[in-house]
């Protein structure tokens, strides 16, 4: 859960017009703040060796076919994709605007983030299921997104097992912490940066909006 | 398309989201109420129902797993051992503060790999020190345990033992659980004091309390009530659910009252026997309970023997390891030595000396014969040089293949290919002369310098420095620079506009040209000083006085002057060896003369 500050967007807006030195010095103080973090983040990604060859390799058709497919895993990629953003996003549907944020923007890096979260041991293999197709009755597997398609039915225990041993999934707000818990914080790069960083960064964050409103209120003041 | 996997730190309300939600709620609530009062169902009652589902679908997720357990149980054919693992699970949940719906599906793992109940419980109580102390979910723990049972150690790399995956594969599944404990020990106990632990109680309780009042809701058949608050103590909460169910039972057995009542009419005029109930068996507990012990006593004997005789493949394995790297280092020293031998055998291959020396013989004849030769003559020599070739391809691919090079062996099975298909088009008789001609090209041994190379370098230097290159008097031709003045437009306009930028510019430019005129200047003087001298030089050859020494003729005269010829005798020592090495001779017999040398008979 992220922390919620009223007239920030506002306090920002006022900055940028009136004391723009001290808008661009609170983004960078910001910025200062979480950039540790991504730089640790940075150094949960594993290297390609450590990860199953076929996902980092890919399939051999990658370039020829018309489907998006599965995303491989780029080491240096995934790295890229860690980063922060301390500019306001667009409200999302509930009306909330994220003032500064750390986001993982690599589709191989989100996966190797999260893979795991839902099902530690992959998704099974789909049920085989009566089908009616072009006049005639057969059975196909079942292709639901909760279910794995791939031919091995191991393939995504082997997977998790594969990236559990390249890092653990650490949860960012397990049981216990004030409010309510979550599955949806826990990574391993990412999630696991932000939880071992014991909310420091969180604190300069804010610190930082602070320092900025009460600069800005003794300059008014003044 | 972006993922959307970020951390929210900080986010602010901006109220647009809100108010058009709440708008949407609005006049969702109207609509509701207005379908409400027709069907006559008030916005309460659906709220109640909504709250009840909540509850009764905690409880059926609850039974569910129960259901599973227990089934779990009698397929190992001890269904009577239901009730005492109920107990087991629920003390642990309570002691534990695990919810019973993550203990179930963990316990039911180890009772189905195990085969044991009292081994089963006690892994149970190891992964729950395990998963405290790790921070890794009691899910995963058991999973990882039940794997290791049964010999796959890999998922265990994740806690940190200090052991390789080789030294894990050797051991013991006791050995590698002790090793585990040992470094998570006390994390169990150390987890009771800590307010996590008091957080989960209370929300163990709440969940509890979800499922409890679930049951009652079931039991009383549609009757939807409940309170949504509880108090901050476990006991309290469950007490109050519990008095909740009990209150929704109730009900439901004044039903069963008022349903009786018929009956006891009947039975007080005498007739109550049509509601007697069939006795109940007189118990044999002591044969039953016998019964029961001999079956966990056979459950456990089968577990204690499968387990020896996973222990038993473990060590298998383990020594089927050790002999396979064994195999492995006296198969690298093989390979080794093979390789030793491999550089022997290229040395000494004599079909390769062979062919190399076939090639040369071929070589020296096209050489021999050059232009001169018959067309007769070129194809022979041309079939005899692809031969060869195809031949020298051929052993090297066999050489490819034994050594499993795969890359190049695939390059030189192409290449054979290619050499093959020459060498068809040759003895098909096909063939064409300017294609002989460059297949015998290919074999001629190629020179370093020839004059065709210099030829060859003299037009290239020419093409780059055109025709005004004279190697006795090299003078480079100087670039076209007239435009060099020429400003853009833009540029001119905004110079006499007086932009600052422009004139800094113009500046610049005005400075760089003057620099590369002086620097022009400076080369031309140098080459004139230069064309003087050797002017000088070549109007002095005309008389012998203005010339250097080394271009004067006369300075080579010989001079009438007297020559001195002196001999220094440094012979003497060598005449002296000369002299005792015919004397030694002479000693030996091995005269150098043949007077006195007896004739061989």
């Amino acid at each position: 859960m992220p922390t919620e500050v009223e007239n920030a967007l506002e306090l920002r807006l006022a900055l940028k017009k009136f004391m723009p030195d001290l808008a661009k010095e609170t983004q960078d103080e910001m910025a200062n703040a979480l950039r540790p973090v991504v730089a640790r983040a940075r150094g949960f990604i594993p290297s390609e060796a450590k990860l199953l060859s076929g996902w980092v390799k890919g399939t051999s058709s990658i370039d020829t076919i018309k489907y998006r497919a599965f995303p491989t895993f780029n080491s240096s990629d995934a790295k890229r994709g860690l980063g922060y953003r301390v500019t306001p996003s667009k409200p999302n549907k509930s009306g909330f605007v994220s003032l500064a944020r750390i986001q993982q923007a690599n589709a191989g890096g989100a996966i190797y983030e999260t893979a795991g979260r839902l099902n530690p041991n992959g998704r099974r293999q789909g049920p085989v299921v009566d089908r009616y197709k072009n006049g005639v009755y057969d059975q196909t597997t079942h292709t639901g997104k909760q279910y794995s398609t791939s031919l091995n039915p191991n393939a995504g225990q082997q997977f998790v097992d594969n990236l559990n041993a390249a890092g653990p999934l650490v949860n960012a707000r397990p049981k216990g912490m004030q409010g309510k818990p979550t599955r949806k914080q826990t990574g391993r790069a990412m999630y696991r940066a932000w939880a071992e960083d014991n909310g420091v960064a969180l604190t300069a964050v804010i610190k930082a909006i602070e320092n900025a409103k009460y600069k800005f209120e003794e300059k008014m003041a003044a | 398309m972006a993922t959307e996997l970020l951390i929210n730190i900080v986010s602010q309300a901006t109220g647009k989201g809100f108010l058009e939600s709440e708008k949407a709620v609005n006049k969702l609530e109207k609509k509701v109420k207005s379908l409400g009062k027709t069907l006559g169902v008030s916005l309460a009652a659906g709220a109640a129902l909504k709250f009840s589902k909540t509850f009764i679908k905690a409880f059926a997720e609850d039974e569910k797993a129960a259901v599973r357990l227990n089934r779990a149980v009698e397929n190992l054919g001890i269904g009577f051992a239901n009730p005492s693992i109920t107990k087991f699970i629920a003390d642990l949940e309570r002691t534990s503060a695990i919810a019973d719906d993550v203990l179930r599906p963990a316990f039911q793992n180890l009772l189905s790999t195990t085969g044991s109940l009292t081994k089963s419980q006690e892994l149970l109580n190891k992964a729950i020190t395990i998963s405290r102390g790790t921070g890794i979910d009691l899910a995963t723990v058991t999973d990882d345990l039940t794997k290791a049972y049964v010999g796959q150690t890999k998922g265990l790399s994740k806690y940190k033992t200090g052991l390789t995956s080789a030294e894990l594969a050797t051991k013991s599944f006791s050995e590698i659980v002790g090793i585990i404990l040992t470094a998570n020990l006390g994390a169990a106990e150390d987890y009771l004091d800590t307010t996590a632990f008091k957080m989960d109680v209370l929300t163990l309780a709440t969940g509890n309390a979800q499922e409890i009042i679930g049951g009652g809701l079931v039991d009383a058949l549609g009757s939807f009530a409940g309170s949504g608050e509880a108090s901050d103590a476990q006991f309290v909460i469950e007490q109050l659910s519990t008095g909740f169910a009990n209150l929704l039972k109730l009900g439901g057995t004044v039903l069963g009252f008022l349903a009786r009542i018929p009956e006891f009419g009947f039975r007080a005029v005498g007739l109550g026997e049509m509601y007697e109930r069939p006795k109940p068996k007189p118990k044999t507990e002591d044969a039953f309970t016998i019964r029961q012990k001999e079956l966990l006593a056979k459950l456990e004997k089968a577990a204690v023997d499968r387990a020896k005789k996973l222990a038993e493949l473990a060590k298998k394995q383990a020594n089927a390891e050790i002999l396979k790297r064994k195999e492995k280092e006296k198969q690298a020293k093989l390979d080794k030595a093979a390789l030793a031998l491999g550089k022997g055998e290229d040395v000494f291959d004599l079909d390769k000396i062979q062919i190399n020396a076939a090639i040369l013989a071929t070589q020296e004849n096209i050489a021999k014969l050059g232009i001169a030769a018959t067309d007769q003559q070129k194809l022979q020599l041309a079939n005899d040089a692809q031969r060869l070739t195809v031949k020298q391809l051929m052993l090297d691919l066999e050489d490819a293949i034994a050594d499993k090079d795969v890359e190049r062996a695939t390059s030189l099975s192409k290449q054979l290919n290619t050499e093959l298909a020459i060498l068809g088009t040759l003895t098909g008789q096909t063939y064409k002369l300017g294609e002989i001609d460059k297949i015998l090209e290919r074999f001629k041994p190629k020179d370093l310098i020839n004059l065709d190379n210099l030829d060859a370098a003299i037009r290239k230097l020419l093409e780059i420095a055109g025709s005004r290159f004279d190697f006795l008097s090299p003078i480079m031709p100087s670039q076209d620079r007239t435009a060099i003045n020429e400003l853009a437009p833009d540029i001119t306009s905004r110079y006499v506009a007086g932009d600052p930028e422009a004139v800094r510019a113009v500046e610049a430019h005005a400075d760089a040209i003057s620099m590369l005129a002086e620097s022009e200047l400076a080369l031309a003087d140098a080459l004139l000083a230069e064309s003087e001298r050797a002017l000088n030089i070549a109007t002095a050859s005309l008389t012998t006085g203005g010339l250097p020494d080394f271009f004067n003729p006369g300075a080579f005269r010989m001079r009438d002057e007297p020559i001195r010829i002196e001999i220094v005798d440094k012979t003497s020592g060598l005449i002296e060896v000369v002299q005792n090495a015919v004397i030694e001779n002479t000693r030996y017999g091995n005269s150098l003369t043949y007077s006195g040398n007896l004739t061989a008979v």
